[in-house]
């Protein structure tokens, strides 16, 4: 019997220049490198537009006897020295609040309105004798800064009742304290604040470009499987080629198109985050921001990169086979639904399992195929594995891609030929039985 | 010409396709009378309620052009598609090149080139360049492809061009390049003549006289008469799913019935002693009939200083059909199960 290939290799290469050579995939892809581009670069953009300046907070001190160096301690609990900071000598952070001594309430208000100041703070003090603070400015329940003001200002208060209790000296009692950290795995020793910042970006990165993929060559592949056979050319294609190897071909071409797209978009964001170093240097002064590209390294690259092809592949398999029972391509959509829904609850699983990367459901998970290419590479970065368990889900991944295809090969045989026949699911069944 | 037709029973004693394979090594079966290149027994597809095809029963033989003739709707298409296993059979087996249709399609379409109703090509590729891919997925050379292009009159500037651009014709000659440029032993072609005009239908029905002189086999649909009594040996005629009749050419041309109509200056002769005229109605000097069968007596009978105009109506299929419409109840072999 004919075996995959060249067979296969002929249909993929045509899909890949068909696809590649259109104008929507041009076009498509320019857009989305700027936009990965931009999104590099966002960063640096934001400094510029000076979302990263320090908030100026008004202070107004009505209290007839403020405790001593109320502005320096203040300003000391907004600006904590870093801890981590301290402990891997790492960069100094510049100041994050400004603050201002104000000696017209009123007019302070004003500037408060008119966005020269970003808060008012009024000290003074209540009938029982502690210091009272009235906050005037953004009040959004999430606002950082308001929280930030209020521990500052609850820190101030406990320092001015220990000055009134007799204790000398009291900001000596809020210098932080040594804390060390000893993680279970030796080799995750290395990591720091920042660098766990960065892992949980990095993987955050990973599960959106594993979930983009399958979702929108996922539907090229469902999608041009139908045209094909709504335009009635499959009828020669399967004449001249068996159906194993018409399914392996337009996976395989649609992957390849996908991933130059993939790349290039890869591309274009690499070099907005190589300069974005030296552009914030030149624009704003300062350390560029924590990149999520920091924890890029080669097992991770090698990992992601191979679920993320087996991923692609498996659930490609399956779109195809969806594709070829729609008669209509107006139906597509309809019929690719279920598998949309599998997709989508691993994209959130992922993203629940960011926060909690240790748990044993993600565990498990990581060894399930529909569900490895999310979870493996997320775990690499955010959690601890062992190279077997890698190995072991890559086997299980390449397994169910075998089962798949072949399964998917069937309905797929059956599928496309069923001309006329309302695609239920009985058809198909019906014919995908018999070998072909 | 070709071998016997018309013998539906099986030989007597000897072993099923099947059997037959699993029994003997391929070069000892050349021995045994040649196996037929297209079986259909009792072959049955309903849609749902819908029959499509009720239980065609006819033997392609290897070496001969077979005509598929019917209406539009009369299950052309479902036999073609059914043979390529494109559609399973409801009831009854086909076997293609003593493959069966139902479990082993795919070497079937290996093996035979097959051209489609209404053929559809890649928008985006030139003339030439379908036929490169389909070519390469055929996996054979495509060694009669420059003479079938030379015949069909598809210039090289024509092949260089976009499918996109084509005409209807020019799709179709593609269409028929692709099904044959590998030379297959066995070609099932649906409507080859469609869009194809008067002069490119003849240099194809020479495609096919010269493919029978090589020994291929050809089994070609079709709903027009006169196309198919100049190439065919054989023809099936089938009407809504029903084989209405299975005949060498020349017996279905001798049924033929055609319309004539005469004037004479003077009386009427006599016309009874001619052989297959009937339906006569004679007004005036006008005499209308239904002539079936030779021409030869008929014109030899009428051959008269006195007649004054003569006209003989090409025999259409509908009236061939309608013949075999009007047979179809007391064939016994033919009535529905």
């Amino acid at each position: 019997m004919s075996g995959l290939f060249p067979n296969a290799w002929y249909i993929a290469r045509r899909e890949y220049l068909v696809r590649v050579r259109s104008r929507a995939f041009v076009i498509m892809t320019a857009i989305l490198a700027l936009v990965g581009l931009g999104l590099a670069l966002a960063p640096v953009g934001f400094r510029m537009l000076g979302a990263d300046r320090p908030q100026r907070l008004g202070v107004v001190i009505s209290a007839a006897d403020p405790p001593p160096r109320t502005l320096g301690l203040l300003g000391g609990g907004l600006n904590p020295p870093s801890a981590a900071g301290q402990a891997d000598g790492g960069t100094p952070r510049s100041a994050n609040y400004e603050l201002v001594p104000v000696s017209d309430p009123i007019a302070a208000r004003r500037d408060v309105q008119d966005g020269r100041l970003n808060g008012l703070l009024t000290i003074g003090r209540s009938s029982s004798g502690d210091l009272a603070f009235d906050y005037f400015g953004d009040s959004s329940p999430t606002s950082r800064s308001l929280a930030a003001v209020q521990a500052a200002s609850q820190q101030l208060a406990i320092s001015d009742r220990l000055t009134r209790a007799g204790v000398r000296d009291p900001s000596a009692i809020f210098t932080p304290v040594g804390f060390r950290v000893e993680p279970l795995d030796p080799n995750a020793g290395r990591r720091d604040t920042a660098a766990s910042v960065a892992a949980y970006l990095l993987a955050t990165v990973l599960v959106v470009l594993t979930f983009m993929a399958i979702m929108t060559y996922g539907n090229w592949v469902a999608g041009s499987v139908a045209e094909e056979k709504s335009s009635r050319v499959m009828e020669l294609l399967i004449t001249a080629a068996s159906p194993r190897q018409l399914l392996a071909g337009k996976v395989i071409g649609t992957c390849a198109a996908g991933l130059t797209q993939y790349l290039a978009i890869l591309g274009a964001a690499l070099v907005g985050v190589i300069l974005s170093g030296p552009l914030s240097r030149a624009i704003v002064g300062g350390s560029g921001a924590s990149s999520p590209f920091a924890g890029v390294t080669i097992p991770v690259l090698i990992v992601f990169g191979l679920f993320f092809l087996g991923g692609f592949v498996l659930y490609a398999a399956v779109y195809a086979a969806l594709g070829s029972m729609v008669s209509r391509q107006e139906d597509v959509q309809q019929m690719v639904g279920p598998m949309t829904l599998v997709g989508v609850v691993g994209y959130f699983a992922a993203f629940t399992a960011l926060s909690t990367p240790d748990s044993g459901w993600v565990h498990v998970l990581s060894f399930v195929p529909f569900f490895a290419p999310y979870f493996m590479p997320l775990r690499l970065v955010l959690s601890t594995v062992t190279p077997l368990e890698v190995v072991f889900s890559a086997l299980l991944l390449v397994a169910g891609i075998v089962i798949v295809h072949s399964l998917a090969a069937r309905i797929y045989s059956a599928g496309v030929l069923l001309y006329g026949q309302r695609p239920g699911i009985r058809a198909v069944w019906r014919a995908a039985r018999v070998r072909r | 010409m070709t071998a016997p037709h018309q013998d539906s029973h099986p030989d007597a004693g000897a072993p099923s396709p099947g059997q037959a394979e699993a029994a003997l090594p391929p070069d000892s079966r050349a021995a045994s009378p040649p196996e037929p290149a297209i079986r259909t027994e009792r072959l049955t597809k309903r849609y749902g309620r819908v029959p499509a095809l009720n239980a065609l029963t006819l033997d392609v033989q290897q070496g001969e052009i077979f005509g598929f003739l019917g209406p539009n709707g009369a299950g052309k298409s479902t036999t073609i598609r059914t043979l390529l296993g494109f559609l399973h059979p409801t009831d009854g087996r086909a076997s293609v090149l003593g493959l069966d249709v139902a479990t082993q399609s795919v070497e079937i379409r290996r093996r035979t080139g097959y051209l489609p109703g209404g053929i559809a090509l890649y928008d985006s590729l030139t003339g030439m360049g379908a036929l490169d891919y389909l070519a390469e997925l055929q996996g054979r050379p495509p060694v009669r492809r420059a003479e079938l292009a030379d015949r069909l009159q598809l210039s090289a500037t024509v092949l260089r061009r976009r499918v996109r651009d084509y005409s209807r014709g020019m799709r179709q000659k593609i269409g028929v390049i692709q099904a044959l440029q590998h030379d297959p032993e066995l070609a099932i072609l649906d409507e080859p003549t469609e869009g194809l005009d008067p002069l490119m239908q003849q240099a194809f029905y020479a495609i096919l006289l010269d493919l029978r002189r090589e020994g291929r086999t050809v089994f070609f649909s079709s709903h027009i008469l006169s196309e198919v009594e100049r190439v065919c040996d054989r023809v099936a005629i089938i009407r809504a799913g029903q084989l209405m009749a299975l005949q060498h050419i020349d017996e279905l041309l001798a049924r033929r019935k055609r319309k004539v109509a005469l004037r004479w200056r003077g009386g009427t002769p006599d016309l009874s002693a001619i052989p297959g005229l009937a339906d006569v109605t004679v007004h005036r000097d006008q005499v209308r009939a239904t002539l079936q069968g030779a021409m030869a007596p008929f014109i030899r009978a009428i051959a008269s200083p006195s007649l004054e105009d003569l006209t003989i109506e090409p025999a259409s299929l509908e009236e061939a059909f309608l013949e075999f419409y009007a047979d179809g109840d007391d064939n016994p072999a033919e009535v529905a199960g």
